[in-house]
């Protein structure tokens, strides 16, 4: 077969039916990244091509277009069941099982490209977000960052949201990313920042009775000094009625209660101590905004690692 | 094609017979053999924890053990036969043998597919086509507020697998460029113009500025 300059030889999503092998000239590959067709760069003489989605009967990747004459040897099907029945049965299996284990760690690379991406993207995020005024981001500018700073493809950076977006980090209207809780992005960042270089635990995650006490001090709080996103007082009574009401029967666990006031993230008045009777405790305060992202925080770190790499 | 009569007698098929209840293989044994089925019934299992799970059952026509004859890797799991078995045992010289008589866009077909198998599962490398302009970007977007240096090399080298090492190169180069100060007695890196810094990585990704 003998392709001329500029004539396409196939197109990204047609059938991948037959196998080449470039005998002379060159082709260029491409490929829709967004709204752009970006090169995947030349194949020259001796190579092959198409055998992925030939063993695999899948759709084929990209477009190859020849960049000057080309000639090219043909493997169609027919052909290559042809050539099989001169050897033993076996050897058609022998191919299957080596293609279906070249797909296989061509996905889990896949896959871990695209995970390694993922503190670009929080970064991307987190950065634009102090400029956003209305908690919106643009999906273009968040994936073309990812792709400058990372270098991970446009198509692959968009698997990344999506996936994030399905453990409902945020959502994605049309060509906007909706973010509702902001700092999660920013806790989320640091916290896995800590994980990968300081191999400690880090203080935004919390225990099971950190995680009751934050959140009956949300359930407390007064709703109208969410929007505000300022300090807020919550009275003894308040706090305990709602901490009973979610979790009936279960004491004030004054250790978990101390490791909060030790981070910072709620404080009492008077100033508690571990001595302290409960009943002594006039004000609960916190920053409600903080706390919620925290607690939003404790729910989407552990979907990353268990359930983030089967939403890609 | 008249290879098929050439390897009939090149490739003399090793028949083996296996009597019921007899073990074939055992799992994470290395034994460069494949093994088809030619009548009989056999079974795989596996004793990880302790406990024989079945995993799969093997009749005619079943194939097992490629990855141990290409690949040498060790058997996944046991095989036992439950019925008087006969097999074709293909060994390693067999299959060189027939590489040898296969056309030679098949065997390069094969070659290739192993090679990026083999290359999937090395340490990843970073993706990126221009460090020097993502380095650029990354700065930009960190701001005016100063950066300690070990921090910023850190976390630029989580973002992209770019080494610490790799990273100071790079910094090196913006901050030849003027782009970027960094004081060594302070371990500080300060941007003095962070647009400046995202024209730089902007003009780099569209290939103007080399």
């Amino acid at each position: 077969m003998i392709l001329k300059e500029d004539e396409i030889l196939f197109t990204e999503g047609s059938p991948g039916d037959s196998m080449y092998v470039v005998r002379s000239g060159s082709l260029e590959m491409r490929k829709r990244e967004g709204e752009k067709n970006v090169s995947l760069g030349e194949i020259g003489a001796g190579a092959i091509i198409g055998e992925h989605s030939f063993f695999e009967t899948l759709p084929n990747p990209y477009t190859l277009q020849a960049l000057e004459e080309t000639e090219l040897m043909v493997i169609n099907r027919q052909e290559f069941d042809e050539t099989l029945e001169s050897y033993p049965a076996w050897l058609r299996p022998v191919l299957q099982t080596l293609s279906q284990r070249n797909r296989e760690a061509r996905e889990r690379e896949e896959q871990t490209q695209i995970l390694r991406a993922l503190p670009a993207a929080l970064f991307l995020m987190e950065r634009h977000l102090q400029k956003s005024e209305n908690r919106t981001l643009d999906l273009n500018l968040i994936l073309s960052g990812i792709e400058q700073i990372n270098g991970l493809s446009y198509s692959q950076s968009l698997r990344l949201i999506k996936a994030l977006a399905a453990l409902q980090l945020f959502e994605i209207v049309q060509t906007q990313i909706r973010v509702p809780h902001p700092n999660v992005i920013s806790l989320l960042y640091q916290t896995l920042f800590l994980r990968a270089t300081q191999h400690e635990y880090p203080a935004t995650l919390l225990s099971a009775g950190e995680q009751l006490l934050l959140s009956a001090f949300i359930e407390a709080a007064p709703k109208n000094k969410d929007a505000a996103g300022g300090e807020c007082s919550v009275s003894s009574e308040d706090f305990l009625a709602a901490h009973q009401k979610m979790m009936s029967g279960v004491r004030f666990n004054k250790h978990s209660f101390m490791a909060l006031v030790r981070k910072k993230y709620l404080s009492t008045e008077p100033a508690f101590d571990a001595a302290m009777p409960v009943e002594s405790i006039r004000f609960f305060q916190g920053n409600p905004d903080f706390i919620r992202g925290l607690l939003e925080l404790n729910r989407i770190y552990p979907l990353l690692d268990k359930e983030l790499p089967q939403k890609l | 094609m008249a290879s098929g009569e050439i390897l009939a007698s090149e490739l003399p098929p090793e028949k083996r017979f296996v009597p019921a209840g007899s073990l074939v293989l055992k799992e994470g044994e290395i034994k460069r053999e494949l093994l088809v089925v030619e009548s009989g019934e056999l079974t795989a299992f596996s004793e990880k924890y302790g406990v024989e799970k079945k995993i799969l059952s093997l009749g005619a026509g079943s194939l097992t053990g490629t990855l141990s004859l290409l690949e040498g890797e060790a058997a996944p799991y046991s095989i036992r036969a439950v019925t008087d078995s006969v097999l074709t045992v293909v060994s390693e010289e067999d299959i060189y043998t027939l590489f040898r008589n296969i056309p030679v866009w098949l065997l390069a077909v094969i070659k290739k597919i192993s090679a990026e198998t083999r290359a999937a599962g090395k340490p990843a490398v970073p993706l990126l086509p221009n460090p020097l302009q993502s380095f650029a970007r990354f700065l930009a977007l960190r701001g005016e507020a100063p950066l300690n240096a070990e921090l910023c090399f850190a976390e630029y080298s989580w973002l992209t697998q770019v080494s610490p090492e790799e990273t100071r190169d790079l910094l090196q180069s913006i901050t030849a460029r003027r782009l970027a100060e960094y004081s060594e007695s302070l371990n500080l890196i300060r941007i003095p113009n962070p647009n400046l810094l995202n024209v730089f990585a902007e003009s780099g990704f569209r290939g103007v500025f080399r």
